[in-house]
């Protein structure tokens, strides 16, 4: 009854509006079976399970690290625009070539002189000290020609 | 035999023996498939979503059936399948395509008018749309009295809500919808 004045009151024919293909639901029980047991076959492969989980987890990351490495590129392009690499490379040539003169020059030569001072002085050092050495323990040169 | 010569008790008693559940499981899909699939099918409104939705509650049914207790009749505990999986197919449709929550309304829409199995006329498609544009909960509950024409009792246990909000929610749609059709 409830249903009638509903139906009354929208004023629209209450038969269903929707169909099927033919057939439809004579081959749907069928269908269905085909289904569940190819279902349980793709259930007893666990690998495949796992592939297809990880399948839209993997897709997102590496459209994360595909973005991450654009941004990348972009923003070292961005900033090695905004310098001038050939000025820069330029100054590091005249820098090195500066100092490398020098070092030729004047450097290397005070290095060579310093050594060589260092050397002789350490040298007659030795030798005053083996001569007091001789003296106090009162050693003959003779004695030492012989020993040898 | 057909699946009328067996009660829902017996077909679940040949299913659990486990000598022949394919032909008892057959029985129950040609008992309740055309039920399910209308009730699916005013949900998801496409045939092709339904076909899709009907196949994934019959493997879960299938899956889940030796563990069904007789608790509740079998035919409201498919029809809480369906009811469940036509919701969650939504959803993810919604998410493939981020379509948000508001804009479902319309997106059946069109689907529906430009399905091919919608025969409706010019008054039942304002009708269908009319529906649409209820939220989700009072179209389902609309659909499952007016259509299919289930008792409140029924409606609950399928949607594990009470009764009385139940009436609250059809006589909030019934009034939509009057709204709807003599708005222009």
């Amino acid at each position: 009854m409830e249903t009638q004045n509903e139906q009354e009151l929208f004023g629209v024919n209450k038969n269903n509006p929707f169909r099927v293909p033919d057939n439809y639901f004579d081959n749907l029980p069928e269908k269905t079976q085909v289904n569940i047991h190819a279902h349980e076959n793709a259930v007893s492969k666990p690998i495949t399970r796992i592939i297809d989980y990880l399948k839209p987890h993997l897709a997102l990351a590496a459209a994360i690290l595909g973005f991450a490495l654009i941004g990348y590129t972009g923003f070292r392009y961005l900033i090695n625009k905004n310098s001038d690499s050939q000025i820069r490379n330029r100054e590091i040539a005249e820098y090195i070539d500066f100092y490398s003169n020098d070092v030729d020059n004047t450097l290397i030569m005070e290095l060579l002189e310093e050594q060589e001072q260092q050397f002789i002085e350490t040298d007659e050092d030795l030798s005053e000290e083996i001569i007091n050495y001789l003296l106090n323990e009162n050693i003959d040169i003779y004695t030492i020609a012989n020993q040898l | 035999m057909s699946e009328n010569s067996y009660s829902d008790k017996e077909l679940l008693q040949i299913f659990n023996a486990g000598d022949n559940p394919d032909y008892a499981f057959g029985l129950i899909v040609r008992r309740y498939q055309e039920k399910l699939y209308w009730h699916i099918r005013k949900i998801v409104i496409s045939h092709e979503d339904a076909n899709d939705v009907i196949q994934e509650t019959f493997i879960k049914a299938w899956n889940n059936l030796g563990n069904f207790r007789g608790d509740s009749k079998l035919y409201t505990w498919l029809f809480r399948i369906a009811t469940n999986e036509a919701l969650s197919h939504l959803k993810r449709s919604r998410r493939k395509t981020w379509i948000p929550l508001i804009d479902l309304g319309n997106k059946l829409e069109n689907t529906m008018e430009g399905d091919y199995y919608f025969d409706g006329d010019e008054s039942q498609l304002k009708f269908q749309k009319a529906i649409l544009k209820l939220p989700e909960k009072q179209r389902l509950v609309f659909n499952m009295k007016y259509f299919d024409e289930m008792k409140y009792d029924e409606i609950a246990e399928i949607l594990g809500t009470s009764v009385g909000a139940l009436k609250a929610s059809y006589h909030h749609a019934v009034k939509k919808i009057k709204e709807f059709l003599t708005s222009d």
